[in-house]
């Protein structure tokens, strides 16, 4: 039978690898932790009571602590390094948290005063009692051989019991706890039976007991994965909001491709308006603003205002520069008349404005170009133009 | 779903996650790049099209106006005295040879303008080696046809070897409407 290549999709998160390691090759003490200590001093006194009470130095255990937050005295437990073996402890190298396995019930929550609870793993049956709901102060462990018969399991169990002392519920787990998938990374669960237990994820660092530098480099290498995967997350978010924005884009081609279909239906309406506009105005300047040239050249030759030494050689009307406006290109065989010239001109009334540009000269004579603009309305028609 | 790809995520070497990363980065930037492009090309246009739609919807709605300021200035020339091309440009070589000038002016047609209901036609012309006294005669022969001729530009030049000749260029153009 085939497997939808979606199904992967569908299938929920793959729980968290939570190593749970023998109990009988711990040692369990309840040590004490100065009233107030903040987590650090916490660590600092239960490490130092371990040492205490350690045949061995801590750079030989593997050890671990459970420490409630303003709690008087904390459960510490370690074993000795030797009592693993290689193949072991490389099987914890990509382990979310690596805990003896009663801590997994170290979680457990609504525990009442004088509670315990019986942990029946293959090898051995473990029992951790609390005195007060704070946290767990002992845990006896007895070794067994996995194919023991049910009444040695009985009968180990009914002495831990009797070895607490003072038990008012004993609740019994008939397997180990085993981890639920990873719903988020606050915390881990654990279940067995009706039996929930949640570590959270800040109690981590104190529970496991893999070496602490191995564990300070394991949570950076996590941490370091986690920005790798929120960047590989944005690139996927950025890569969708691309795909919408080329799906905007289709639309916003479409609806551009609409309006340039009406550009283009009303431009013959709009050219024919322009073109009217256009003629309109030419029919307007044809019949009322006029063109004068030769009566605008008369102007400055008339009265003999025109220095004989001053010729001019090309006289046009530019478009740009309007119809009230002549550009003359001139030359004077006198330089010294052109400024005589132009002061004569100024002084005319119907001139708005005189200027000489492009002014040269090569010894006596003179290049220049000559601009007169004529005043508006300034002109008449001329009935006849005098040489 | 999310979670499962996450644990996926994390459960492979550094190295594979780096190069998978590596990839997606290198994608988005592609298309980052490419689409960036696209905006830009798609903005421009668009800002092209509304600026050309909002000059049509002006010219459209001064449409009214327009063609009735057309029409009025239509209305102050008699139909029967406008000039087709070959009309202008026989007024021209009648002005001329009136001013008495002899051979030496030529006339270039430009192409007319017409809304259909009336038609702007434009002539260069040219008269060469003229003196002022015969050019001046010409201009007023043509002003005498205002405002069914009208000058639009105009250019006078003295020639090199002989300064008390010209030479006169004029666009020359003339509205016909028809009858």
């Amino acid at each position: 039978m085939s497997v939808s290549p979606l199904s992967f999709f569908r299938a929920s998160p793959p729980p968290p690898h939570v190593v749970l390691l023998p109990d009988a090759v711990f040692f369990t003490r309840a040590v004490p932790v100065t009233a107030g200590a903040s987590a650090n001093e916490a660590a600092t006194q239960i490490e130092l009571a371990l040492e205490g009470v350690s045949p061995f130095p801590l750079a030989q255990l593997y050890y671990g602590w459970f420490w409630a937050a303003g709690a008087e005295q904390a459960l510490v437990f370690a074993a000795y390094r030797r009592r693993f073996t290689n193949e072991q402890t490389s099987a914890w190298a990509d382990a979310e948290l690596v805990v003896p396995s009663f801590a997994a019930v170290l979680g457990a929550e609504g525990i009442e005063p004088a509670t315990t609870v019986i942990l029946h793993a293959p090898e051995s049956v473990t029992a951790v009692h609390w005195e007060t709901p704070v946290g767990p102060t002992k845990v006896l462990s007895r070794a067994l051989e996995p194919d023991a018969p049910e009444a040695d399991r009985t009968k180990a169990r009914d002495e831990l019991i009797a070895a607490l002392g003072g038990s008012r519920k004993v609740i019994e787990l008939g397997s180990l706890p085993v981890a639920d998938p990873a719903t988020n990374d606050r915390e881990v669960v654990l279940r067995a039976g009706d039996f929930v237990s949640r570590l959270p994820s800040g109690r981590f660092a104190a529970l496991d007991v893999r070496d602490k530098a191995d564990l300070a480099a394991l949570r950076n290498a996590r941490r370091r994965d986690v920005v790798l995967w929120r960047t590989a997350l944005a690139c996927v978010a950025a890569l969708v909001l691309l795909g919408l924005g080329e799906l905007a884009l289709v639309g916003g081609r479409m609806w551009q491709d609409g309006r340039l279909a009406k550009v283009r239906a009303q431009k013959p309406t709009v050219d024919k308006i322009m073109s009217s506009q256009s003629l309109a105005n030419r029919i307007d300047e044809l019949s009322t603003k006029r063109l004068l040239p030769f009566e605008m050249v008369n102007v400055l030759f008339e009265d003999n205002r025109k220095p004989a030494e001053i010729t001019f050689i090309k006289v046009i009307t530019l478009p740009q520069t309007g119809i009230y406006t002549l550009t003359i290109e001139a030359s004077s065989s006198d330089a010294a008349k052109v400024p005589l010239y132009e002061a004569t001109l100024r002084n005319l009334p119907m001139l708005q404005r005189v200027e000489i540009r492009d002014y040269k000269t090569r010894g006596e004579t003179a290049t220049f170009t000559l601009v007169v603009t004529y005043k508006p309305d300034s002109l008449k028609p001329a009935e006849s133009l005098a040489p | 779903m999310i979670r499962t790809l996450r644990a996926l995520f994390l459960g492979r070497l550094l190295r594979e996650k780096l190069l998978l990363l590596g990839m997606l980065l290198i994608a988005v930037l592609w298309w980052l790049s490419a689409f960036g492009g696209q905006v830009g090309s798609f903005w421009r246009q668009q800002r092209s099209a509304t600026a050309t739609l909002a000059e049509q919807k002006q010219w459209l709605v001064n449409r009214g106006p327009i063609e009735a300021a057309a029409q009025k200035a239509a209305a102050r020339l008699e139909s029967g005295k406008t000039l087709d091309q070959t009309r202008l440009v026989n007024a021209l070589n009648q002005a001329a040879f009136e001013a008495g000038l002899r051979n030496n002016y030529a006339s270039t047609p430009l192409p007319s303008e017409s809304n259909g209901q009336f038609t702007v036609h434009s002539v260069e012309y040219q008269v060469t080696n003229a003196d002022y006294a015969m050019l001046a005669r010409f201009y007023l022969n043509l002003h005498q046809r205002a405002p069914y001729i009208g000058i639009e530009r105009f250019t006078l030049a003295s020639n090199r070897g002989d300064p008390s000749k010209l030479t006169l260029n004029l666009r020359v153009s003339a509205v016909e409407i028809p009858r």
